[in-house]
């Protein structure tokens, strides 16, 4: 870790720019896009002053970067979070790409007494939410289009991202309950946080600053 | 489906350790006991079955995180998930009349079942001492000097200390939280490093404008002793005090060792294990992602065993020292001859003085030169000898 400059896991995609926006606002070094533009398929991208280092990964991958140490710094959204468990700090909330975890389904459809299934991306958030419920319930994980299930009756409930709500309605399906509100949040390795205090702190602060 | 075993499967989280690794384990353990024995540690071995009731219970890793068998008469037992609660069941049974302050070092296995995914071990080695008898400032200031000095002796590069006291978190959340549940589940925010979960209930939940500030903000302080008395100049809980008066005192000491540069405080820093009672600490090196050694007081976990007998210790996370040690730095210089049957006598004689000079020799017998030509030696610390009839550089010696 020594000689290695302070290394940023971002996801790529939304996050990633709103968390830039932010970024930029407060001062601190960007990556360095050079001439390849915004398309750029590089994954490792320096700042101009080389002093940080950007790793472009994979959302559910950032904190796995981050408790490992390859990465001292990571942005990732709180769902990822909830959903991984990892060893990781969590030093600051920057507010971006806020949304919520829902449980949605099909109108005037009532739950399978039986056995009934969720349909999610987050199946030990689901599991949980359920099981404290008092409710046990078949978890089928999927990795996309989750909306479908209800419509192709797979399951009857989905657990899902809602920030608009429009994916659902375009879907015919209604938000039921919410489990909790999501935001992005900047986490931190372990022994960065003691190693690199004042880089760390320093970046913190200014962020604590334009966060809104 | 069956799932069937394949021939070469162990169960899961478990690993062999080869000849290179077992050399730099054991060289890593030789220099830590010289350590622990240079401060009167001294070295027990306990069962690697207990009763889940009497250790398993006292060590409070979770159940579902032991592993779990049967006796013959039906009474459960678990591996060893740590050391610390046998060795509190030694000290209370039979070491109960050996004269107090007790010190015990150890170097063993513990077990514990991993819910993560694969490949994370269930095995894992620590080596460790623990100081019974004793609740002084200069006993926990002698288990951080022993924990630098032991990172210091492994080379680790830069090291620090972290350390906390769990008696500021529990007195500060009593003086501004009324419902102890809000309390358990502030301290395990912490203890999960979710900094924004705690201050995000802390601003939800405290009413007190003292109270909130003073809790945010040793939320995220990382420094030394004298900005702590600043830092709690809000509080009037009588346990602030003390366990304040409690660090700067261990603080003092640090200073008479010359270690303060190496120690800093971060009253967050809560272990899930909830037997701590007092100072709590963990040692981070630069050169690895995780903390490689951690450790504290646990006034009250002998009390499991009717011993009302203070105590404190750490452990060093032995499996994360093979990981980013060097291996280099392990390998000795090792002599290896082949000899035939005609040089017999001569070769297993020179073997012999070699080893009287403190050598490492490896005698093996080959015949033919051919097998000879086969021998292919690309370690550089590998000095070959041969004693074998045939072209001109028969003998190296």
């Amino acid at each position: 870790m020594r000689n290695r400059p302070l290394t940023v896991a971002m996801p790529k995609g939304r996050i990633m720019s709103e968390a830039l926006e932010l970024w930029k606002k407060a001062g601190l070094p960007l990556p360095n896009q050079g001439d390849d533009g915004e398309d750029s398929r590089k994954l490792i991208i320096m700042s101009k002053d080389h002093r940080v280092r950007f790793i472009l990964a994979k959302p559910l991958d950032v904190p796995t970067y981050v408790e490992y140490g390859v990465a001292d710094i990571g942005i990732v959204g709180k769902d990822v979070l909830l959903e991984g468990n990892r060893d990781v700090y969590e030093l600051l909330d920057l507010k971006i790409s806020p949304c919520r975890l829902s449980v949605a389904g099909l109108p005037g459809l009532g739950i399978n007494q039986l056995i009934p299934k969720v349909a999610t991306k987050y199946p030990k958030v689901a599991e949980r939410y359920f099981r404290e419920q008092g409710q046990q319930v078949e978890v089928i994980q999927l990795h996309g289009s989750v909306e479908l299930g209800p419509i192709i009756s797979l399951a009857d409930r989905i657990v899902d991202i809602v920030s608009t709500g429009n994916t659902l309605k375009e879907n015919g399906l209604h938000e039921l309950e919410k489990i909790c509100d999501i935001t992005t949040r900047l986490i931190v390795n372990q022994v960065s946080y003691r190693i690199k205090l004042e880089e760390i702190q320093n970046i913190l602060n200014r962020l604590s600053e334009v966060i809104s | 489906m069956v799932n069937e075993i394949k021939v070469f499967e162990k169960p899961v989280g478990f690993r062999d350790l080869l000849p290179e690794t077992v050399l730099k384990k054991r060289l890593i353990e030789d220099k830590l006991q010289n350590l622990f024995s240079q401060w009167g540690y001294q070295e027990i071995l306990t069962p690697t079955l207990e009763y889940e009731e009497t250790v398993g219970k006292a060590s409070r890793i979770t159940g579902n995180r032991m592993f779990k068998l049967l006796d013959k008469q039906g009474q459960t037992l678990v591996l060893r998930p740590d050391m610390t609660a046998p060795i509190a069941r030694v000290v209370s049974s039979l070491m109960q009349n050996s004269p107090l302050p007790k010190r015990i070092s150890y170097h063993t296995n513990v077990f514990r079942a991993q819910e993560n995914e694969a490949g994370r071990v269930a095995e894992f080695f620590q080596s460790g001492v623990e100081l019974i008898g004793e609740g002084t400032p200069d006993a926990d200031a002698e288990i951080l000097a022993i924990a630098c000095q032991t990172l210091k002796k492994l080379e680790l590069g830069s090291f620090k200390l972290v350390v906390g006291h769990v008696g500021f978190i529990n007195a500060l959340l009593e003086e501004w939280i009324s419902e102890p549940d809000q309390r358990d589940e502030l301290k395990l925010l912490l203890a999960n490093k979710n900094i924004v979960g705690f201050q995000e209930m802390i601003n939800r939940t405290v009413k007190s404008t003292a109270g909130k500030e003073l809790l945010l903000a040793i939320s995220n302080y990382q420094g030394d002793a004298v900005k702590l008395k600043t830092l709690l100049e809000g509080s009037r809980a009588v346990a602030v005090q003390t366990a304040l008066n409690n660090l700067l005192d261990i603080w003092n000491l640090l200073k008479i060792y010359g270690l303060t540069n190496n120690v800093f405080f971060d009253l967050a820093l809560v272990p899930h294990l909830d037997y701590y009672t007092g100072m709590v600490f963990e040692g981070i090196a630069e050169n690895s992602s995780f903390p490689v050694c951690s450790g504290g007081r646990y006034d009250t976990l002998l009390d499991s065993f009717n011993n009302s007998n203070q105590a404190i210790g750490f452990a060093l996370k032995i499996n994360r020292l093979l990981d980013i040690l060097k291996q280099s730095e392990f390998l000795e210089k090792e002599l290896r001859i082949y000899y035939d049957l005609d040089h017999r006598e001569e070769a297993l004689r020179f073997a012999y003085r070699k080893r009287n000079e403190g050598f490492g020799v490896v005698q093996t017998y080959r015949v033919t030169e051919q097998e000879l030509n086969q021998l292919q030696e690309s370690n550089q610390n590998v000095e070959t000898v041969y004693f074998v009839s045939g072209e001109g550089d028969t003998f190296a010696k």
